[in-house]
C-alpha cells in the first residue's frame, strides 16, 4: 500500500519535502520509519535509534493527528494515510 | 495618558494599536529567559515597542562565537556578561521602558520568584532542561510562555497558554538530544521577532498564532507550516488526568 510521508526541518533536506512509500498491507508506524530511514544514506540514524526503535524526541502525526504514548510504533496505518515526521529542534 | 516623547516616539505604530494598546504595552512585564541568539532580537523590538518592565536573565558571558547571531552584544561585549551587555544597549535604544539585568541561571529554586508577577514569559533557552522548568513555573504560575527554538535555517515556536492549551511537556515529552548545532544568525533572528510578534498579540489581548500549534519556520525555502497539537491529557505538568495512572 502506498503512505503519504511529510517531513519538516532537517529531515526535508534529507528525504524531501512530502513524498510517498510502499509498504505491505496494514504496515505498522514502525515499518513506515524503517522504510522512510532506509530511503537515503545521509538519513541514517536521523529517525531510528541504534536499537531499531523510532527515536523518542520526533514527533508523529497520522493524517494530522498525533500518535501519542510508548506505543505509536505499533498503530498500523491505512492505504493512503499521511505520516508527518518532525524533528524538534533545541538550539536557542 | 502617555508623555509628549511616549507620543513622538510610538508615533507610527499608535495609528496600529491606539493609544489605548501603548497604555497596555507600557505597563506589561516580560521575562526573557536567554540573552542569546532567540532573546536579543526578541529583546531589542519589545523594548522599541515600549514593553515597559522587560526582566532579562541568562548565567552566561558573551564570547566571539556568539556574534553572528546575539545582535545585542559586540566585539567590546567580549568577556561581559551578556545580560549587562543587553540591558546597556536596550536603555540606549528605549530609556522609557526599564529593563532588568539578571545574571544567574534559571533553576527550579529561583524559577518561581523570577515569574511570578510577569505578565509574560519567553524561553529564549538553548536547552529542554530548563525550559521544562521554566514550562512548570509557567503552569504552576498560569503565565503564558512563548516558546522557541531554532537549527541550522529552521526553527520552531508555539504559545502555551496553561489551562487552555498543550504545555511543552505535553507537545515534547521526550527533549531532542542535547547538542550544539550550528545556527545562521537569520533563523535565531527570524524566531526571536516571531517571539516578540506573539508576545505583543498577547499583551494587547489579541489571538495567539501559535497557541494549540507548533509553528514551524523553514529558511531555505521561506516558509511558515503549523502542526497542530492537543493537550495530553496524562502530562505531568498539567495534565487534567495526571496522576490516575501512575
Amino acid at each position: 500500500m502506498k503512505i503519504w510521508i511529510k517531513t519538516f526541518a532537517r529531515f526535508r533536506e534529507v528525504f524531501g519535502d512530502r513524498f510517498t512509500v510502499e509498504v505491505p498491507l496494514d504496515a505498522t508506524v514502525l515499518q513506515v520509519a524503517k522504510t522512510v530511514e532506509c530511503m537515503h544514506d545521509g538519513g541514517r540514524g536521523m529517525l531510528m535509534e541504534s536499537d531499531h526503535t523510532i527515536r523518542r524526541s520526533v514527533i508523529l502525526l497520522r493524517n494530522g493527528r498525533r500518535i501519542p504514548g510508548e506505543g505509536r510504533e505499533q498503530v498500523r496505518l491505512s492505504e493512503g494515510d499521511e505520516l508527518t515526521i518532525y524533528p524538534p529542534v533545541a538550539g536557542g | 495618558m502617555l508623555s509628549g516623547t511616549e507620543s513622538e516616539r510610538y508615533l507610527r505604530q499608535i495609528p496600529l494599536i491606539g493609544e489605548e494598546g501603548q497604555e497596555k504595552l507600557r505597563g506589561a512585564k516580560i521575562l526573557i529567559v536567554g540573552a542569546g541568539g532567540l532573546g536579543t532580537p526578541a529583546a531589542l523590538y519589545l523594548a522599541a515597542a515600549g514593553v515597559g518592565q522587560i526582566r532579562i536573565i541568562d548565567p552566561d558571558r558573551v564570547d566571539r562565537t556568539n556574534l553572528n547571531r546575539q545582535i545585542l552584544h559586540t566585539e567590546k561585549d567580549i568577556g561581559r556578561p551578556k545580560v549587562h551587555s543587553a540591558a546597556e544597549k536596550l536603555r540606549a535604544l528605549n530609556p522609557e521602558v526599564e529593563i532588568e539585568p539578571i545574571e544567574d541561571a534559571l533553576r527550579e529554586e529561583n524559577s518561581d520568584p523570577l515569574v511570578r508577577g510577569m505578565d509574560l514569559l519567553l524561553d529564549a533557552l538553548d536547552n529542554f532542561q530548563a525550559r521544562y522548568i521554566l514550562n512548570r513555573a509557567a503552569v504552576s504560575c498560569g503565565i503564558p510562555l512563548i516558546h522557541a527554538a531554532v537549527n541550522g535555517l529552521s526553527g520552531q515556536m508555539t504559545t502555551v497558554i496553561p489551562g487552555k492549551t498543550p504545555c511543552l511537556e505535553c507537545i515534547f515529552p521526550h527533549p531532542p538530544p542535547a547538542a550544539r548545532p550550528p545556527v545562521l544568525g537569520i533563523t535565531a533572528g527570524m524566531l526571536g521577532l516571531l517571539q516578540a510578534g506573539e508576545a505583543l498579540r498577547l499583551l494587547l489581548s489579541q489571538n495567539a498564532v501559535a497557541a494549540n500549534r507548533l509553528l514551524v519556520w523553514d529558511g531555505r525555502e521561506a516558509s511558515l507550516e503549523y502542526i497542530p497539537m492537543d493537550r495530553d491529557p496524562c502530562c505531568r505538568v498539567c495534565g487534567v488526568e495526571r496522576g490516575s495512572s501512575e
